[in-house]
This record gives C-alpha cells, structure tokens and sequence, in this order.
C-alpha cells in the first residue's frame, strides 16, 4: 500500500448561513500517492465541500485532516498556503484563469507560488503548455482559448509544481463530450506518484478512474454497480 | 515572491483599471498640493521678510516723552554718541516741525505730510536709499530737501520732476533726492526732510531732536536697543524708548502665517478625502476581484501576501499622487512667491512631509481593504466565479 496523500478523519462541515447546513457530515476518506478517485453523488451531495476540504480550501468543522503527512489544524496560514502552492493543484468547472493574464503567465504564476524564481519561469510554464497541446497558444488571454484549451491551461497550472494531490471540481462540467474527454486524458496524464480526486456527474469521466467514492447528502454511501 | 514579483503584480492591477487609479492619485494629488502649496507659500511669505530683515537691518526708533507728558527732547550730540557704539551702520536725528507740506502755497490745511528737520543721514539711518535724485548733507543751509515715497506719491514728485518745489505755508522748499519705501511703512514714508542747517536759519528749528533713528545688523538689535537710552540720555530722565522695526516685522511675518493652521486644517480634510477615495478604490478591487485573491490562494498565496498585494496598490496610487501634488504645491508657492516679489522658499521638510502624507494615506486607506481581502475564504472568492 503506498502512502496516503490526503486523509479525511470523520470530517464534518457544517455553513453557519441561514439554517445551519451541513454539507459533511462524519466522513472518512483515504487517498494514496498515485490513485485516481472519482467523487460521485447529486448536485448538493456535498462533493465540492470534499474537495475543498481535501484540497485546504476549507476547514472542517469537526475531525482531522491530514495533507501528505501534515495535520492542518497545526498549521499556520503561511504553511498552509505553502503546502497548497507545492503539493497540492487546483483545477474548477469554470476554469478560473486569470483573465489579464496570458496561458503563459497564468502557469507562470502558479511556478511563482511555488518558489520558482524569476526567469525561469516562463521556461517552465512554456514547457508545460507544451506537453499538454497548447505550444501554439501560449501568448493567448483565457477568452481567445476554447473551453477546453482554457481547461487544459487550468491543468497545466495545476500541475505545474509537480504537486502530491491534484484536486478537480467537476472539470468537464461546462465542456462538450469531445473537449472533455482531451481534459481527462490530461488529468490522467499527471505524475504517477500524483493523487487525483476528481468530482464528476459524468459516468463516462467516473469510469475512466481507478476508484468512485459516491456522496448523498453529506455522508459516504456504498457504490451501487 | 520576491517584492518586485508584487510590485509588477500591483502595477499590472492599477494598469487594468487606469483611470480609476488616476482618480484616486488625483484625490491624493489634491490633498498633498494643498498641504505644500499652504506651507511653501507661509514659509515663502516669512522667508521673505526674514531676508529684507537681514539685508536691510533693523531700525532702532529712539523717542521719549518727560515727566509733565511733552516730548522729550535731545541734543544732536546724541548722534555722535550713538555713532561710536560698535556694528552701528547708519543714525539719524530728527524734530518735526510745525505744518505740512503741500503742492502748492496756495493750499492751505494739513496734508498729513510732516515736515521733518535732521542731522546725520537719513537713508542710511532708516533703511532707505536714495531712490532718484540726490542724497542732501544735513549742514546744508539751503532749502534742498529728500522725500519718502508715499508723501511723493501724495504730492506727485516724481522722478522726471526732479529738483521740484513744494510748499510748507508759504515757505517753499526744493526735494532733490527721493527715498525708497521703508520695509515697514513708518512715518519715514510720510515725511520731507529739511537738513537741519537751512532748519535752524530759517524755519525756526533750535538744534533739539524728538527722534533718533539707529540703523544695525538684525543680529545687535536688541544689544545695541538695550545700550541705546543710556548712551542718548545718561541722567534717565528724558524717559526714552527703543521701537524695533524688526517687532513690527515679525508681527507681519506671524500675520502672514496665521492663516496657515486654518488652511492647513482644510488641506488635512482634502487629505482625508482623499484617503476614503483611495479605500473605495481598493474595496471595489477587493469585491471586483474576489475571484482573483481566491485563485492566488489556491495557487499559494498567504493571506499577507494577498493584504501586501493590495497595501502596495495602495501605496503606488498615492506616490504618484504625491508626486504630481507636490508639483502643483510647488508650483503654488512659485505662483506665491513672484506675487509677493521674493524669492520662492520650499524647505525640504515640507517635500519630506508630503511624501509620508501620501504613505498616511496609503495606509490608513488601504488597511480595511486588505484585511476584508485577506480574511476571503479561498473557497468562497472561487464561488463567485462559477
């Protein structure tokens, strides 16, 4: 058994707004340093609260989270950013580039998060975009791009420091068939030792990973089929 | 990240939004000018009666009144006296004599031109120098006389007019020489000066003086103002006092200055102002932009980071700001400075001051917005994108 990457320990999260709704509620989730997961449920079931509480977006209300080997509730915000600048990368339905910055810059800007020095960066980044189809389009702004080579941007910035978890909310949510299916090859296509947590409605992007985890209202529920 | 990674990051913000960030450094432009341009002009103002002070010298003005209430009257030995007392530059003495002086004999009345009888030398004594015309020795037994420039003005001597005759009753007397203004408007300005010897032959002067005018470098005034009363009137009872021009000066200089605490408390609103136009700007960033600080904190970004981001934002908008008010307030003060005549002063402490008003405004203005920035969830400013 490789080492987990990422673990959940009876999480519960709780949003003080209006009635006091809970999102999680007492779950418990391991990921190990190279496995693919698909997190599958409705809409409302609580997979984007899973994610951003595995990813350190979020904080739980109750239990404990551990990000590849550290237990966050002992870090300071500085290392908790650290942490999610180095080993953890972010990929989100709507893309969330930056949108005054060029395909370049915006994977740029997660290697300066990373620590990478100045000149180097733009190397790096140009790399990247290329490894992922985007060589041409380097010098392109997020709405000269398609939905899927905004995407695939989004990838390569996530993946840009060669993190342990790469994080994906509903990456093919707002993509036709044909463009998501290149988006998931490019997920597939992180590091081996890269854990994938990955929120899906779709069967066919579901089966592609090694492991469904199914979420309803806010608990962990055995997969069906 | 290093600090130029910021610096580029808050520059390419303020560029995205250009003539909102201008607005805001106008708003810091406007309180900044308004604070030199008051302090430029007031210290313009004083340093430019502070240096005719220096160049001219005080004027030491000697009179008395005795015991029963007339004036006291002194022998014009006390000139020689005064004389030998050392950084002495110039002293006269003077006895105003009955009637004033006219255009023509053939007006009668006071014109409040007084007619002034002296010994020794009048420019020099009161800080005046011969203007047009000639100076006149005060042994003269002619009826040559010297003007101040208002009682010329009054009468209409003018330069091209010179030697010209005016009238005391029907007596007729000849200005050669007319004086320059004195710095502080004294009855100098208003008088003629008859020499002392045509005075004694034939206007019925009998050598006594009412006034000693003491001409010395700012620097003796008050030592040579303590000596002086002695030195004339060693008995003590002629009851003699010593008016300093450079008191009448000072007064002036603090009248011109005394308005400043008022400007500047206006200026202080405009900075003020300012201030709140700086934080509106960075609060609309920080909602305008939710989306943005959650995706620098997912990439990594502390929430320092996000708060210095903003901080420096800030601080950019108000060194330009800063630096454009500073032109306007020095150009405020030059505009001063040719209106008065003199020389435009801008101490380097009020250039300082301007600068680390803008940085008091940058950061009075930009802390709110930073925290509310800071303290987004990461989770929440992504939301507001989908």
């Amino acid at each position: 058994m490789k080492p987990p990457v990422v673990e959940l320990r009876q999480v519960t999260k709780t949003f003080r707004a209006g009635a006091g709704v809970t999102a999680l509620s007492d779950v418990s989730l391991t990921v190990a340093a190279g496995e693919r997961v698909a997190v599958v449920g409705k809409s409302g079931s609580g997979k984007s609260t899973l994610l951003a509480i595995a990813g350190s977006l979020e904080r739980p209300s109750q239990g404990e989270v551990v990000i590849d080997g550290r237990v966050l509730r002992e870090l300071s915000d500085r290392a908790i950013s650290q942490l999610r600048g180095r080993r953890i990368g972010f990929v989100f339905q709507s893309f969330n580039l930056l949108q005054r910055l060029t395909a370049l810059e915006n994977v740029a800007e997660a290697l300066m998060y990373g620590g990478v020095r100045g000149a180097a960066r733009a190397d790096r980044a140009g790399e990247l975009l290329e490894r992922f189809g985007l060589g041409g389009r380097t010098s392109h702004f997020p709405h000269q791009l398609s939905g899927g080579e905004q995407q695939r941007v989004a990838i390569a910035r996530a993946l840009a420091n060669g993190p342990a978890l790469l994080i994906a909310d509903e990456p093919t949510g707002d993509l036709d068939p044909e463009s998501g299916a290149t988006v998931v090859d490019a997920l597939l296509a992180a590091g081996e030792s890269t854990a994938v947590l990955v929120a899906t409605h779709s069967p066919e992007v579901a089966a592609r990973l090694d492991r469904r985890v199914r979420l309803d209202g806010g608990l962990i529920v055995p997969v069906s089929g | 990240m290093t600090f130029g990674d910021v610096l580029a990051r808050a520059l390419r913000a303020l560029r995205a939004r250009p003539g909102r960030a201008a607005l805001s450094a106008l708003g810091v432009a406007v309180g900044v000018g308004a604070i030199v341009g008051v302090l430029g002009v007031s210290s313009t103002v004083q340093g430019g009666l502070l240096g005719q002070l220096n160049s001219l010298g005080d004027v030491l003005t000697v009179s008395g009144s005795n015991s029963s209430g007339g004036t006291s009257l002194v022998a014009p030995r006390a000139i020689a006296m005064v004389q030998r007392i050392p950084t002495v530059e110039g002293v006269a003495g003077t006895r105003t004599l009955s009637g004033s002086a006219q255009r023509s004999e053939l007006v009668s009345g006071q014109s409040g031109i007084s007619i002034l009888a002296f010994y020794g030398d009048i420019a020099s004594a009161t800080g005046t120098h011969i203007v047009a015309g000639r100076n006149v020795a005060s042994s003269l037994r002619l009826p040559e006389v010297l003007i101040g420039s208002e009682a010329a003005t009054a009468l209409g001597v003018t330069t091209r007019l010179l030697p010209m005759q005016i009238w005391t009753g029907t007596q007729s007397l000849t200005v050669v020489g007319i004086l320059s203004p004195t710095p502080v408007e004294t009855q100098t300005d208003l008088s003629v000066f008859v020499p002392g010897g045509y005075a004694r032959r034939a206007m019925g002067f009998n050598g006594q003086l009412d006034t000693i005018d003491v001409r010395v470098p700012l620097a003796y005034s008050q030592t040579v103002g303590s000596l002086l009363p002695a030195t004339i009137d060693p008995s003590g009872t002629l009851g003699l006092q010593v008016q300093e021009d450079s008191s009448v000066l000072l007064a002036e200089a603090d009248t011109a200055t005394a308005f400043e605490g008022l400007f500047l408390g206006l200026a202080a609103v405009a900075v003020l102002v300012a201030a709140l136009g700086v934080m509106n700007t960075l609060l609309v960033a920080v909602v305008e932009r939710r989306a943005e600080i959650g995706v620098r904190r997912a990439m990594g970004s502390t929430r320092a980071g996000i708060a210095f981001l903003l901080i420096t934002e800030a601080i950019i908008i108000s060194l330009m700001g800063s630096a454009v008010g500073l032109l306007f307030g020095l150009w405020v003060t030059i505009i001063g400075a040719v209106h008065q005549g003199v020389p435009p002063v801008l101490p380097a402490q009020v250039a300082l001051l301007g600068v680390a008003v803008a940085l008091g405004i940058a950061c009075l203005a930009s802390v709110y917005p930073a925290l509310r920035a800071a303290a987004l969830p990461p989770s929440e400013a992504l939301r507001t994108m989908a």
